[in-house]
């Protein structure tokens, strides 16, 4: 076969993948948008249609004015965002540990920090509850800032580390002829390199956080510290799943964030190349 | 980077759209307005609709302060404008009336998670003062310690203005524990312009099914899912053949006799409609509750269903021209069975034993069920009083063709039994019911497994209260 | 090898993160361990110990194999598919070509939507025998629309393909990373050698792949044994039990009838399948290489 042929069958076979993943991925994402701006009557109707006949915006004025939700997006934010700082600095700092030191027990205690990734994530909701009643954080922002750390910590730390391990001692050692100390020639060489790997953990801690939703259902009772997966499920209740709203919550709650990410992305894809994949 | 940002500059616009709604105050509005003027104002509430901002708060300022849990349908947080509009009245005349107290409202979510929260709290000491308990639940709340009785604040003149069951439901004993302020029933639905002559029993109920079942409609929809609402469809069943779930002593004794007879029936009634009759749809066992019915009748899907006295509201509030073709009907009962109906409904039970917040709970409780208010929620909601004083308050009741058929109804009306192990037992017919309409499984299997598990239950339950 | 400076030793920098872990990680599960040989349930405020019953009641019962049937036919398919899904679009995705920007992003939004959204949407598209998206598709085909949720093997795939959805995009992101890695190069004196795209694959960017499709298929094993909150929405564990997984059979046996001796029994029996499969996955896929996942 012809090298441009070949060529030109492997970029078609290739715009097929994409064709297909796209419509795969994009599907429902097209119903949520159709729905979110049909009024109630029409959510139902058959034949399905993709455009309402009458679109209307009142679900998203319900949504952003008849209920918590802005609350609910400003919970999750605030949980979301002190939680990748939380992590970002006790990861950063483990892993550095991990990292430039050798010492007795460190494969055993780094297996059991990786270990906890494999523990299923409904066995610690009742001791967990337990713990932040006795420690008066139910209902708090802290309680769930502070579990969803402890949850998302050994897996940063794991991925930093691979990052730090292949950027060269020698810089931390010119450094440290320099006359810093440890914690110095931390903060001012090693970080500024590995912005993009924080920046990999940061977007993963802080999607795991926005989208956990047992935690935050059995910890928080109030209207005032709710999340946003929860103040979203709360759109079907006993006698109706009101599919319109849930799909105007839905994108309100989508948006921003993947906005964000899209102004993000080149930090964050470059992020996971150096060193946090090799083995 | 212009592009970039763009995005970024949108976002932050966004952002801050979103959060300075919720950094707006409401404004509390002290002073009297006049009739004109307060008719002008909910005009233009109406057409607004409601704005929340951060929390739904009653009375802000009050002295007394109570959480109360409940669930966004049952607020002025509800979807539906008609009963959002009610309950906005009564909280402001709450407000007006009763200005030391200041009321947190907190919304939980379906019936299921709320029930964990609800009990979690409980057990570890957070319950909210005040909160909206499912009927069926009460007696396990009460029994685990959890509710304060409401005999010094209810009188007994008072208490008999609601039907017996609602009284029986919630008391154990001379102490009553929940004020059940709404209720319902099941029943049969039934379009007009496919069967004129709605069937009398179970026989007549095939047979029509079978008539008007084409490839577009089903001739029979029905929970069987698992989910409450398939018990309370299939409860009047078992009523009126003379059967019950558990004795005078709340030992389970639905496998015994007259009971596993009628019930045997039932469960092959049910796979018959199914996998012989063709009448319904097999995905009857995915029902989520009574509502799952709905989309399919929105599209013509169904000639008859046995669904709750609500729903009727529900159809009409999506497309009254649907809800005109509707009728109904009391269920189809087996030969020789009387007729029967499950009644449900809500309740409000105070929690907080502090002397205070249980006075002031009781306050608001008073306001939210008094015969007005109950008048007021259910021509909006749909839902069925439980003050007889109500039904004869307002024309409506009377005069309304679905209401008067639910009143002849609520005569024969039972309540689920007010027992703790009723929890369980509603898990295993459940179970069973799924088993034998899509598990392949015969009646008396599944019947037998699932008296297996209570046997045990019901063993360590004596256990323990023997402790 | 550089001497430790007696200033600042290694612990200031790994203690704090220790301390977390093992405060709201370890303790709760030690706690969990001996809540697993008690009857504790919420509805009763004593308890007692009852030694391994809840283990036996459990690995006794027929319910437990069927749910653990469920679980192994939900994960591996879904391993599978959003593995495979996710190398082939990263694969796609290296490769310079258009439209790449919109895929990306709406793999994002897959990732961003919480789990127990993902479910109520997917259950919206299912739903019915004639509203739903998906059968009117299949009607405007000229299929025959299939009662998705109803029946226990459409359910399943239902729920599959739900979860591919939603996880697919982490999948490609890790994959595509490790594939940004491999030097051009490498491909450059392949083609000097006159290799055909498969041989290509085959030679080189596999064996570059080794370690990241080692952690990529671990992680997406471990998130999808521990996966509820999807299912619980989109189907409940139903019809009937047939797409019960074991996280949602535990996580009613502890909240809907307050079992939390049972349930945490369960939970350690899902640790223990966690910690056998992960094992399973580096002896299987190690082989000779040097592979060390630290």
């Amino acid at each position: 076969m012809k090298a441009r042929t070949r060529k030109r069958v492997g970029d078609s076979f290739l715009y097929l993948i994409y064709f297909l993943a796209g419509l795969f991925a994009a599907l429902p994402i097209i119903w949520v948008v159709s729905t979110s701006i049909k009024p109630r009557q029409e959510i139902f109707s058959y034949p399905p249609k993709l455009i309402p006949q009458s679109p209307t915006l009142e679900n998203f004025v319900y949504v952003l004015r008849g209920t918590p939700l802005p609350q609910y997006f400003l919970n999750s934010l605030i949980v979301a965002l002190s939680t990748t700082f939380l992590v970002l600095l006790l990861a950063s700092l483990a892993a550095y540990g991990f990292s430039r030191h050798t010492f007795k027990g460190k494969y055993a205690i780094l297996m059991v920090i990786i270990g906890t990734q494999m523990i299923p994530g409904v066995t610690n909701i009742i001791p967990l509850y337990l713990i932040m009643n006795k420690l008066h954080l139910l209902n708090t922002y802290l309680a769930l800032i502070l579990i969803y750390a402890a949850i998302n910590v050994p897996f940063s730390i794991w991925l930093l580390k691979g990052f730090f391990d292949s950027i060269p001692f020698s810089l931390d050692e010119s450094a440290l002829i320099d006359g810093c100390s440890r914690l110095k020639a931390f903060w001012k060489v090693i970080l500024p390199l590995s912005l993009p790997g924080l920046s990999a953990v940061a977007i993963f801690t802080f999607i795991a956080s926005w989208n956990e939703f047992v935690l935050a259902l059995v910890l928080i009772s109030s209207q005032a510290r709710q999340t946003l997966p929860l103040g979203i499920y709360m759109f079907s209740n006993t006698y109706q799943v009101s599919y319109h709203s849930i799909s105007a919550a839905c994108l309100i709650a989508v948006i921003p964030i993947v906005a964000l990410f899209i102004i993000l992305q080149d930090f964050f894809v470059s992020g996971l190349t150096k060193g946090a994949v090799k083995g | 980077m212009g592009r970039k940002t763009f995005i970024c500059g949108l976002v932050l616009v966004f952002l801050f759209s979103l959060t300075s709604g919720c950094a707006r105050k409401e404004k509390k509005t002290e002073t009297k307005l006049t009739k004109k003027e307060e008719a002008i104002r909910e005009k233009m509430e109406r057409e607004k609709g409601e704005k929340i901002g951060k929390q739904l708060i009653i009375g802000k300022g009050g002295r007394i302060k109570i959480v109360y849990w409940t669930q966004p349908f049952g607020t002025s947080l509800s979807e539906n404008k008609d009963i959002a509009r009610a309950w906005r009245r009564l909280y402001t005349t709450f407000e007006k009336k009763y200005p030391q107290i200041e009321i947190t409202v907190e919304m939980m979510p379906a019936l299921e998670a709320f029930k964990t929260k609800l009990l979690m709290a409980a057990a570890t000491g957070n319950a909210p003062d005040v909160a909206t308990v499912d009927s069926y639940w009460v007696p396990k709340f009460y029994d685990l310690g959890y509710l304060q009785p409401l005999g010094e604040f209810w009188s007994k003149e008072d208490q008999k203005d609601f039907f017996p069951f609602c009284i029986q439901g919630t008391s154990k004993g001379e102490k009553i524990y929940a004020l059940w302020y709404g209720t319902d029933l099941r029943c049969l639905y039934y379009r007009t312009d496919l069967i004129p002559q709605p069937p009398k029993d179970w026989e007549e109920l095939i047979k029509t099914a079978k008539k008007v079942t084409t490839k577009k409609v089903w001739g029979f929809g029905f929970p069987a899912g698992r989910n409450e609402g398939t018990l309370c469809c299939l409860l009047p069943y078992l009523w009126g053949q003379g059967g019950r779930l558990v004795d005078e002593k709340g030992a389970p004794v639905f496998n015994q006799g007259k009971n596993k007879k009628a019930l045997i029936f039932i469960l092959n009634a049910y796979s018959d409609l199914v996998n012989k009759e063709k009448v319904s749809p097999p995905d009857v066992v995915l029902s989520d509750g009574e509502s799952y019915v709905e989309p399919r009748v929105y599209a013509g899907g169904y000639a008859m269903f046995n669904g709750g006295s609500w729903q009727i509201n529900t159809i009409r509030n999506f497309s009254p021209e649907v809800a005109n073709l509707w009728k109904v009907t009391d269920l189809p009962m087996p030969k020789g069975a009387k007729h029967s109906t499950t009644v449900g409904g809500f309740t409000y039970a105070i929690f907080s034993k502090d002397k205070e917040k249980k006075s002031a709970a009781w306050k608001f409780i008073q306001h939210i069920s008094s015969t007005s208010a109950q008048v007021m929620l259910n021509k909006a909601g749909g839902g069925l009083p439980t003050r007889k004083s109500a039904y004869k308050a307002d024309p409506y009741f009377s005069k309304d063709p679905y209401y008067q058929a639910f009143m002849k109804m609520l005569e024969y009306g039972r309540p689920r039994p007010g027992v703790p192990l009723y929890f369980n037992i509603s898990e295993q017919i459940q179970l069973a019911v799924g088993e034998v309409v899509s598990g392949g499984k015969t009646a008396q299997e599944a019947l037998d497994k699932a008296s297996k598990k209570i046997e045990e239950e019901y063993k360590r339950m004596r256990k323990r209260n023997q402790k | 090898m550089f001497k430790k400076k007696k200033k600042i030793g290694h612990l200031p920098f790994i203690l704090p993160a220790i301390i977390f872990i093992l405060s709201l990680t370890l303790y709760p599960v030690l706690y969990a361990f001996y809540l697993s040989f008690t009857d504790a349930s919420l509805l009763y405020p004593t308890k007692s110990f009852v030694g391994v019953r809840n283990y036996t009641d459990l690995l006794s019962s027929p319910i437990f194999f069927a749910i653990m049937q469920n679980t192994f036919i939900f994960v591996f398919s879904c391993v599978f598919l959003q593995f495979t899904l996710g190398l082939g679009l990263a694969l796609a995705l290296n490769q310079k070509l258009r439209g790449r920007v919109l895929v990306r992003v709406l793999l994002l939004i897959s990732w961003v939507i919480p789990g127990i959204i993902i479910g109520l949407i997917f259950q919206w598209m299912f739903i019915g025998d004639r509203y739903g998206l998906i059968n009117y598709c299949l009607i405007s085909l000229g299929v025959k629309p299939v009662e998705w949720l109803s029946h226990p093997l459409s359910a399943m795939l239902s729920l599959i393909a739900a979860n591919t959805w939603r996880g697919t995009a982490f999948s490609m992101i890790i994959q595509l990373a490790a594939l940004q890695t491999i030097p051009d190069e490498q491909y450059e004196a392949a083609n000097v050698d006159g290799a055909s795209s498969l041989q290509k694959f085959y030679y080189i960017t596999l064996p570059w792949l080794k370690p990241t499709i080692l952690i990529n298929i671990i992680m997406i094993t471990l998130a999808t044994f521990n996966t509820f909150d999807l299912v619980m929405s989109l189907t409940g564990g139903g019809p009937v039990r047939a797409t019960e997984v074991i996280s949602l059979y535990m996580y009613k046996e502890g909240f809907a009838f307050f079992k939390l001796g049972s349930a945490s029994a369960l939970a350690m029996i899902m640790f223990l399948v966690n910690i056998v499969f992960t094992l399973i996955y580096i002896r299987v896929l190690r082989q000779d290489q040097e592979v060390s996942l630290v």
